[in-house]
């Protein structure tokens, strides 16, 4: 897989997740985070669980890494994941049971300092008491495809799903 | 009908348009620029040929943000995804005007999000766990960031 691949899927800030519902597309903005058995690990909380109910009803989803906006990357490009997601029924309260949970969070930190700050500061907490509560969305890529420059008039190129295991 | 719409999507260089192939998958790309209609509220979708779509539901999103994944900005329309004479069409079919300001988008999240969590719950027969606000405090601070 060509690095530039690995570098979109690691360092872009956010990908459009998109679950089904009812069978039409529903698409948000997530920070995910690849793991590495080369899924994907997506956190929503249960004020915003509409992601993981709609996994729950119909697994397929998709993922695309198109906006390299704060990645760094100056030549981007584009990636798009297609796979089967599950969503446990679980609930995450404490972020240090979940290793890959703590590492998507500092992920986020990192990505978001000042919007991950206000949302665990005092008033955060009171304005989104659910914020810390977490849903695990698992992405198992079923096809990928990669467009080098972000023309997507061109056709674009599938790539092996293989090559995102043990990248990270 | 579909001039607020418009003007929403005017607002973002690119568009995220996203409908199913035909073995039930989503699959999305971007529109650069899209020229929708405010009459009709359709626009020409340029598809990359070698990636499968099929006729059917479709979505557009529109989101930005700075480079510290903050000051979004989001909109989001509904529609389907057709063929006609050899070109694909996105059509809309609804439409919510998203907040005015930050602050009212902040408000209404607060509020859903409120509504949604309790739900979630009570639905389960669960109690409100005890959320290990400690543990995230000591992630974000030995968390570094650009600023430090």
């Amino acid at each position: 897989m060509p690095s530039d691949v690995v570098q979109i899927v690691r360092d872009y800030r956010t990908c459009e997740f998109t679950t089904l519902s009812n069978g039409s597309p529903q698409t948000w903005p997530v920070s995910p985070l690849l793991l590495e058995d080369g899924r994907f690990l997506i956190a929503t909380n249960i004020g915003l669980p509409q992601k993981a109910l709609n996994v729950r009803r119909n697994p397929k989803v998709s993922l695309l890494f198109s906006d390299p906006t704060g990645s760094g990357i100056t030549v981007p490009g584009a990636i798009l994941i297609q796979g089967d997601a599950t969503a446990e029924d679980r609930i995450v309260a404490d972020v240090s049971s979940e290793p890959d949970l703590a590492a998507l969070a500092e992920t986020v930190f990192a990505r978001q300092p000042a919007g991950s700050s206000f949302m665990i500061s005092q008033l955060g907490r009171r304005l989104f008491p659910y914020y810390g509560i977490r849903l695990l969305i698992h992405v198992t890529a079923r096809r990928a495809y990669w467009w080098p420059t972000r023309d997507f008039t061109r056709p674009p190129r599938q790539i092996d799903i293989k090559e995102l295991q043990g990248v990270v | 009908m579909w001039s607020e719409a418009a003007k929403e999507l005017a607002k973002f260089r690119e568009a995220v348009l996203t409908a199913l192939d035909p073995a039930g998958y989503p699959v999305s790309v971007r529109q650069m620029a899209p020229r929708y209609d405010p009459a009709t509220g359709e626009f020409t979708v340029a598809w990359p040929s070698g990636l499968s779509v099929a006729e059917g539901p479709a979505t557009v999103l529109c989101h930005s943000h700075d480079e510290e994944l903050w000051n979004i900005k989001q909109m989001q329309i509904k529609g389907r995804l057709e063929r006609r004479a050899d070109q694909w069409i996105f059509t809309s079919t609804d439409f919510r005007q998203p907040p005015g300001s930050q602050l009212g988008v902040l408000w209404r999240l607060a509020h859903d999000m409120r509504r949604a969590g309790r739900r979630y719950l009570d639905r389960r027969g669960l109690e409100m766990p005890t959320v290990n606000w400690k543990a995230l405090q000591a992630l974000r601070r030995s968390t570094p960031t650009k600023n430090g």
